[in-house]
């Protein structure tokens, strides 16, 4: 009997294992007490250290869960009683970029102290959410399943990251950080925040003020320069990279509330969908100088207040016939020998593209400003696919970096029917996508040069 | 920053105001997951906010037994999913004195003899086809199969259970399911081949009669009104005395039907009602749809009238109103604000007054619908719901541009 308990006993503590599951993972079968397990580090020049150690003690302390896959468990017998945790970090280097090494090594013994190693804080972190995730409840009793248990980990992609659009509809600040949260419990470590688009602009802008004043959906629907930061930091503290967006040409209707003069084809209605993928429609001029100067300012602007290495340009569905039809634009061409919409919008691409460079940064785009324009953006710009899964590919085999989100897999509003008033039909990317179907997709399908893999 | 005042805009205001449907409900499945009190008093909130006045307790089924049972306590015992997690008697009595104070019925739905594998985690020996896998689909809608062995002459369980919760539940309404029935079910089980073989003249199919007849005998034995779903009613041939009250949801064309044969309806058809499809199977190993994807959207709930194809006002009388589901496959208390709202908010207004403008009457502007509707789920936010954003915010103040050309 007592044999047959131990084995459901050990099916489900299965259940209870960490999520993401780690690269490597040796375990036993012996379970034993961790009532209070304090976490120590070893070597701390790192302010950043500290503070994680903090929360997941904090976590930790307040946190007796339960695995619901154990509910009709009764207390375990245990064989031993966990010590400390013991914390070494190789490095007080606090860099926070693709490269950063976020491995770790965990052992757990049947008895005693636990250590933790790792390269980088970061690392460190990743395996404080592992630890803290061994741990589970059993009626009344806190144990540790599984020990000794010996776990090397690493991540096999650099970039994990939630692409989060702030302008369709406004977050409050706590929901940012409790996304940043979760994120952490998920070892996801970008947030790209797509913070303005068409329909709003929350955030504040030291350079043109009313962009936010005339933008915002209300004076409480705003993120300040303060919020902006906080928010960096908190996810930093979390080991998340905060990669802004500023989607031009495209998708900028709500500039045109301050600035109609840099603007085309503001809110063309009813028929909005010749000028724009959703309305309102609405895109920089880029037959104007003074559309591509507000938009190395934004660049200028953003680049500092947000710290990550890399800048997001966007440049998604940008539609011709909003600039075709545009006086200015057709009044430039008939006064320009060979310009045409291309030339200037590749144009407009050299301009802000090197601005960004001239930040320092590196450039990310949606794949569109790679496939669809003649500009050829800089080598090192971190491309983005969404439209399908075949860009991926495409994208690596000329030698760009791929960022891959594609709608069929991993656009997670997907699902809900279209958000048109006179319309009851599906949005253009239902079907919902699963769980399973997130899960089965993978970024490296139909790509077999490993050095193009690499740049996945 | 909003005024610190209040307003009121266009007075004076004068309003005469009567629901076009009696019976305006949500059907609330709490045991594919659980749904603590809290959660459920917050829903009677919002559907006082809503002039919705039924709750249809979906309170037990084939995955879990939640509420607790004094006749059988071994059933909630054994299956609740856990001790903390189930209803007992004093949360019911709570639940429904809440629920009346804001006009609101609860109406309880025990289905049988389907969907009642949990039945089997306390007493085994009444059951047909437990769990059988890998193949559930022969045996059932959906894993894990099993129902009542309806050739068991110990049956008295149902009526143990149609006793004591019609006590429990005050409302006048019993709700017994009865739908999704598959006669081959219980073609493998040797105690039904056994009484099918010994009794000449009788057929699964029989038995199943002869079960709805003495469950709707049983339930108005104990003074209430029978509620079925309609395929137990229209497929086996089966007529109940017309005082049953019998739910339409496998197709809107089933009003009709069930108002041809002199029922009471209730319209909840699943290809505009039922508010959980959009989110894929929930099997663990099938990425594909649901059996009822896709997502109805608020437009689709909108433009439904269920009277529509009815044109005999003696018979428009009788669809009694209708009912929005939410199946709890993959939903609980963390979802189930975004998952019923505002889309019951759109439902209801259809259920107290149509889409017709009744000053013009003719078809609201839907620009202007679902202006009104955002609005109104701001307030239901701000009253402690958390209601799912259907547009861009920038959309309510720009009704006019956030409609499809093509459809216009």
């Amino acid at each position: 009997m007592k044999v047959a308990v131990a084995l459901l006993g050990m099916l489900s503590c299965a259940a209870a294992f960490p999520w993401p599951y780690p690269a490597q993972f040796d375990h036993s079968n012996c379970t034993i007490k961790a009532d209070s397990p304090t976490i120590v580090a070893k070597n701390s020049g790192s302010a950043l250290l500290d503070s994680a150690i903090s929360r997941y003690t904090a976590i930790i302390a307040k946190e007796r869960f339960w695995p619901p896959a154990d509910y009709k468990l009764k207390k375990p017998e245990t064989t031993g009683t966990l010590g400390k945790l013991l914390v070494e970090v190789a490095t007080d280097s606090e860099d926070l970029n693709m490269e950063t090494d976020e491995s770790y090594t965990l052992d757990i013994p049947a008895g005693g102290d636990a250590t933790l190693k790792a390269n980088t804080v970061y690392g460190a972190m990743r395996g404080l959410e592992t630890f803290s995730q061994l741990l589970a409840t059993i009626d009344g009793q806190r144990v540790v399943r599984g020990t000794p248990l010996h776990i090397e980990d690493r991540p096999a992609l650099a970039h994990r990251g939630i692409s989060l659009d702030t302008a369709r509809n406004y977050y409050p600040v706590s929901d940012l950080k409790r996304t940043l949260d979760a994120m952490s419990y998920n070892k996801m470590n970008v947030l790209h925040w797509h913070v303005v688009d068409a329909q709003s602009w929350p955030i504040e802008s030291k350079t043109y003020p009313e962009l936010q004043t005339n933008g915002a959906y209300s004076v409480d629907m705003r993120y300040s320069y303060k919020d902006v930061s906080d928010i960096i930091q908190y996810g930093r503290e979390r080991g998340i990279r905060i990669i802004p967006e500023f989607d031009i040409p495209g998708h900028t209707f709500i500039v045109g509330q301050t600035f109609p003069k840099i603007m085309s084809c503001l809110d063309k209605q009813p028929g909005w969908d010749k000028y724009a993928a959703e309305p309102p429609s609405g895109q920089l001029n880029i037959a104007k100088p003074e559309a591509s100067e507000f938009a190395i300012e934004l660049v200028n602007e953003y680049s500092k207040l947000f710290t990550d290495d890399v800048f997001h340009l966007g440049g998604d569905e940008v539609n011709r016939n909003c600039w075709a039809e545009d006086p200015d634009v057709k009044e430039y061409i008939s006064s320009h020998a060979n310009a045409t919409v291309e030339t200037l919008l590749a144009d407009f691409y050299t301009q802000v593209h090197n601005a960004v460079a001239k930040q320092e940064k590196i450039g990310m785009s949606w794949e569109e400003t790679l496939f669809h324009s003649e500009y050829a953006p800089p080598k090192d710009t971190l491309i983005q696919t969404w439209i399908d899964e075949q860009s991926i590919p495409k994208t690596v085999a000329k030698g760009y970096r791929s960022i891959a989100s594609p709608a069929s897999s991993y656009y997670l509003d997907c699902g809900h029917g279209a958000w048109l008033s006179n319309f009851d039909g599906n949005s253009w990317c239902d079907p919902f996508k699963s769980w399973m179907h997130v899960y089965n997709f993978n970024p490296w399908a139909n790509v077999t040069d490993p050095e193009q893999q690499k740049l996945i | 920053m909003p005024p610190s005042y209040q307003l009121i805009k266009n007075a004076p205001v004068k309003t005469n105001d009567t629901p076009k449907f009696v019976y305006r409900g949500i059907l609330l499945d709490t045991s594919r997951n659980f749904y603590h009190v809290d959660s459920i008093l917050r829903t009677l909130d919002a559907m006082s906010n809503n002039k919705l006045n039924v709750l249809h307790w979906h309170i037990v089924d084939a995955f879990s037994w939640p509420v607790e049972s004094k006749v059988h306590p071994e059933l909630t015992k054994k299956g609740a999913y856990s001790t903390d997690i189930l209803y007992p008697y004093e949360e019911i009595k709570k639940i429904i004195n809440y629920a009346k104070s804001r006009t609101i019925r609860v109406m309880p739905e025990f289905n049988m003899p389907g969907n009642t594998f949990i039945v089997s985690d306390a007493h085994p020996e009444i059951m047909s086809c437990l769990n059988k896998q890998p193949n559930w689909d022969k045996f059932g809608p959906e894993p894990p199969s099993g129902q009542l062995n309806i050739a068991d002459p110990r049956g008295s369980f149902a009526f143990d259970v149609i006793t004591e919760y019609s006590r429990l539940f005050v409302d006048l309404g019993f709700h017994m399911g009865g739908g999704s029935l598959n006669l081959d079910w219980w073609k493998e089980d040797p105690v039904i081949e056994l009484y099918v073989c010994d009794h000449p003249g009788e057929s699964i199919e029989s038995l199943v009669k002869g079960w709805f007849n003495q469950t709707v005998g049983k339930i108005q034995e104990m003074g209430k009104v029978p509620f079925a779903r309609e395929d137990s009613m229209l497929n086996f041939g089966y007529e109940t005395k017309n005082t049953t009250i019998v739910e339409a949801w496998v197709s809107e064309d089933l009003v009709s039907k069930v108002v041809d044969k002199g029922y009471r309806a209730i319209a909840t058809s699943w290809n505009r009602y039922y508010l959980d499809c959009g989110r894929g199977s929930w099997l663990s190993n099938f990425e594909g749809s649901s059996w009822c994807d896709p997502y109805k959207g608020w437009q689709k709930i909108y433009s439904y009238n269920p009277r529509a194809k009815i044109t005999d006002p003696a018979k428009q009388k009788l669809v009694l109103g209708g009912e929005v589901a939410l199946w709890s496959a993959q939903s609980d208390e963390t979802t189930v604000d975004r998952n019923l709202w505002p889309r019951a908010a759109a439902f209801a207004e259809i259920m107290w007054t149509s889409s017709i403008d009744p000053n013009t009457n003719s078809t609201k502007d839907i620009g202007k619908v679902v202006q009104r509707l955002t609005n109104h789920r701001f307030r239901m936010a701000a009253r402690g719901n958390m209601p799912e954003p259907l547009q861009p915010l920038w959309c309510i103040r720009h009704p006019e541009s956030c409609k499809h050309p093509a459809a216009l």
